[in-house]
């Protein structure tokens, strides 16, 4: 009978390690089907064929930042964006992550955590809700904060609008 | 005499006809010296009743007995033991089974299209990092 026990609580808990999917799995498992939400995926397995296409035209900066991750995954919509922005943030579990970043404004607004252990980022998640809709997006790999701030620079995108009221947070 | 005695002791012995100290009697008197040769091998036999009276029956004897009348029943219990684990196990593993990972199915087919996307989506983060970092 102990034997029983012990072995049951041995399964719930390895099943346990095993259900850990990242914390965005449920929302983004909620919403995936929702005719209303834009998804995009990107597979680990996809990320590893990536290196197999015509890089010629690339900037060597995103090229070094892209064979370093691992997947992305995007889940977006138009419709009632702070509404999904405040759903997102009580569906994910911040306590995995660490608050990278927070710009509140009334109609923009953006969170970044991040997911790091050994000094290494291995998740960058943004939660961003503006006028023109609601986006979550997740990168898993070995992310470089350095580098991808200094990739809208160097790739010339205009936007620095909207900063009057965006505020850094520290954690 | 004495051994006339034992000789009609002994014939009522073979018809079971003695009692309990008669039967001692012989007994004694076989364990004892001056058993004639032409005796002997009843001497034998009385040795050998007297060793086997003082076998005790072993320990747990009487469940021993019963396991050999009803031997099926321990076994049929154990199987149906294993049966409720394995049963309990499975319905164990279906329940707490992880929601399938619908989730990482690629959208893009083509690395080149993943590649775009990938790209598009470095330069959105990217950008609204620099939004809330230079703020300061």
């Amino acid at each position: 009978m102990r034997k029983l026990f012990i072995l049951t609580v041995l399964l719930v808990l390895t099943s346990g390690v095993f259900a850990q999917d990242d914390a965005i799995g449920k929302f983004f498992g909620k919403y995936i089907d929702d005719s209303r939400f834009t998804v995009v995926s990107v597979s680990p397995k996809m990320f590893r064929l990536l290196s197999k296409v015509n890089w010629d035209t690339i900037p060597a900066e995103l090229r070094q930042t892209v064979t370093r991750l691992q997947s992305l995954r995007i889940l977006s919509t138009e419709t009632t964006p702070q509404q999904f922005y405040k759903e997102a943030l009580s569906r994910i579990d911040m306590k995995e992550y660490e608050e990278l970043i927070t710009i509140r404004n009334k109609n923009d607004n953006v969170r970044f955590v991040i997911k790091e252990a050994g000094g290494t980022i291995h998740e960058l998640l943004m939660i961003a809700a503006d006028e023109d809709g609601f986006t979550l997006l997740s990168f898993t790999g070995d992310i470089d904060l350095d580098k991808l701030s200094r990739l809208s620079s160097s790739m010339d995108i205009k936007g620095m609008e909207g900063l009057k009221n965006a505020r850094r947070k520290n954690k | 005499m004495e051994r006339q005695r034992i000789a009609a002791l002994l014939e009522r012995y073979w018809q079971a006809e003695t009692t309990v100290e008669e039967e001692r009697e012989l007994a004694e008197y076989f364990r004892g010296p001056g058993v004639p040769p032409e005796w002997e091998s009843y001497r034998e036999i009385f040795s050998f009743f007297e060793q086997e009276s003082e076998v005790q029956p072993g320990e747990y004897l009487e469940e021993r007995i019963m396991q050999h009348i009803y031997p099926r029943r321990q076994q049929r219990m154990a199987w149906w033991a294993a049966a409720a684990v394995i049963i309990l196990v499975s319905a164990l593993i279906y329940l707490i089974q992880p929601a399938p990972k619908a989730t990482m199915k690629d959208t893009y087919d083509d690395p080149q299209q993943a590649l775009a996307a990938v790209q598009k989506a470095l330069l959105t983060v990217s950008k609204k990092m620099n939004e809330g970092l230079h703020r300061n």
